[in-house]
């Protein structure tokens, strides 16, 4: 993130579409904005979207966040004006793919990645083999954390304590809000993500609370 | 309290550590991301000022030069805007807390993106890049977006037309904005909408496009609440690692307005 920004070239196209067409623009906006929703909301494109949203059948967690999303519209918009990102509306009706070897959208710019897909692989199918490892480890350091939070609290300083009680807080506020699924305990856990033959397939992360500025309260 | 005088609150952020995981170093990626800055309506203003003032010349065409508009800064967020990105492979979304009201080791698994995750970055940023895209060729829209925060320089005069009191600046691009995110269905969040102004804050900076026609200047500088946050962090005897990395974020931006 650290080269230089340019600015896109539509930005400089549209200032000069706002000094050659002036006020006239407005209602040549609003007249745009019209005619595309009404055919947004037409009923061939809500039959079309809960058509592509049915022969996809993502798992639970894409079909909660697509419900809402009118993935035909947004296909169609990306080939009415050439855009470069046509796989965006295929990921948003599947799953936006987080891990592995994430493929090049073609909407940033290129960057060559140190290891070959050969020796990515490799890396890849070690890390996965301590699946089983890793969850131990994060009880284990969360557990530690926790104790810590705890002895501090005791002699006063209640700062780490609180903070973990927020980090609770904010996570159980993300179930109703539609972004989770409700916490599990450790059995519910396994059983969610372990195999036929017995091997986790899921790979947790701990959670951490960090201080982001202020905000109005 | 902040520069409009309401009462500020520390803003906490939950982190997964996808680093501790490896599920970063399990990522391949192929692309990098590169964002705008503070300094974006400064930019645009130059452009606005270049044609105005020279006029240019597309194809066969030529356009002569024209009347320098009045400049505005609108400001729009998405709410949760991480989350609400569906993920392929949800059973690396998975999280865990210790539950202090429990005692015990609690589970969780997103349905979108962790903020932590380096794909995140790039798969979240496809959808607001899109959508500036989008208002920019329907819209002649001057946006862009700093990960959720949009950005859009709009000519004061041509949104004005078409305004009312209870729906100011109807039909500018930043309205265009807002609307082609409802017909997706990822709608704008209404509390940190910010309607256009000469004068606006954006990541902390504020940007004063008053004199962007009159003086073709733009003022960017910092506000006193990012100054005095910052000089209150270094009169104290000790600052811990998390705080330094704020500190030198803010610093960083200063470099960036020259202040």
């Amino acid at each position: 993130m650290g080269k230089e920004y340019r600015l896109p070239p539509d930005v400089t196209a549209a200032a000069k579409v706002n000094l050659r067409v002036g006020a006239v623009l407005s209602s040549q906006r609003s007249t745009g904005i019209t005619k595309r929703r009404t055919f947004a909301n037409s009923l061939v494109m809500q039959s079309m979207d809960a058509e592509l949203k049915d022969r996809a059948n993502p798992p639970e967690n894409v079909r909660r966040l697509h419900k809402g999303v009118n993935v035909a519209f947004l296909g169609l918009l990306p080939h009415a004006i050439r855009g470069v990102d046509q796989s965006l509306p295929h990921n948003m009706l599947h799953g936006f793919p987080i891990i592995h070897d994430v493929p090049d959208s073609g909407v940033y710019r290129a960057t060559d990645h140190p290891l070959t897909l050969d020796e990515f692989c490799d890396v890849y199918d070690a890390i996965m083999l301590t699946n089983e490892e890793l969850m131990e480890e994060l009880k284990r350091r969360m557990r530690h954390k926790y104790d810590a939070a705890m002895a501090a609290s005791l002699k006063g300083d209640s700062r780490a304590l609180d903070l973990m009680k927020e980090v609770e807080r904010l996570t159980l506020l993300e179930v109703p809000q539609g972004l989770c699924a409700p916490g599990l305990d450790d059995t519910e856990f396994r059983d969610k993500f372990t195999n036929d033959i017995g091997d986790l397939q899921a790979r947790p992360m701990p959670r951490h609370g960090v201080f982001q500025g202020k905000k109005v309260g | 309290m902040d520069d409009d005088g309401e009462t500020l609150i520390d803003k906490i952020r939950d982190i997964d550590d996808a680093r501790i995981s490896s599920t970063n170093a399990a990522t391949r990626l192929h692309e990098s991301l590169v964002t705008p800055n503070c300094e974006f309506s400064a930019r645009v203003a130059d452009e606005f000022v270049r044609f105005a003032q020279d006029g240019w010349q597309d194809d066969q065409d030529l356009f002569p030069l024209s009347v320098m508009p009045e400049l505005q800064l609108g400001l729009d967020d998405i709410w949760a805007s991480y989350r609400r990105v569906p993920s392929r492979e949800n059973n690396f979304c998975a999280i865990i807390i210790f539950s202090v009201s429990l005692q015990d080791w609690r589970w969780f698994v997103a349905y979108g993106h962790n903020f932590g995750l380096t794909s995140a970055v790039l798969n979240f940023n496809r959808m607001h890049e899109a959508l500036c895209v989008l208002s920019r060729v329907f819209g002649a829209s001057c946006c862009d977006h700093f990960f959720d925060d949009y950005m859009d320089i709009i000519p004061a005069i041509y949104s004005i037309l078409f305004s009312d009191s209870n729906r100011q600046h109807v039909n500018s691009s930043q309205w265009c904005l807002d609307e082609l995110h409802t017909l997706i269905g990822m709608c704008l969040e209404p509390k940190k909408h910010k309607h256009s102004a000469s004068v606006n804050v954006a990541l902390g900076v504020e940007a004063d496009l008053s004199e962007a026609a009159s003086l073709e200047k733009v003022s960017l500088k910092p506000t006193s609440g990012r100054t005095d946050f910052i000089l209150d962090s270094l009169r104290k005897a000790e600052v811990p690692p998390r705080m330094a990395a704020t500190i030198l974020g803010k610093l960083y931006l200063l470099l960036a307005t020259g202040s």
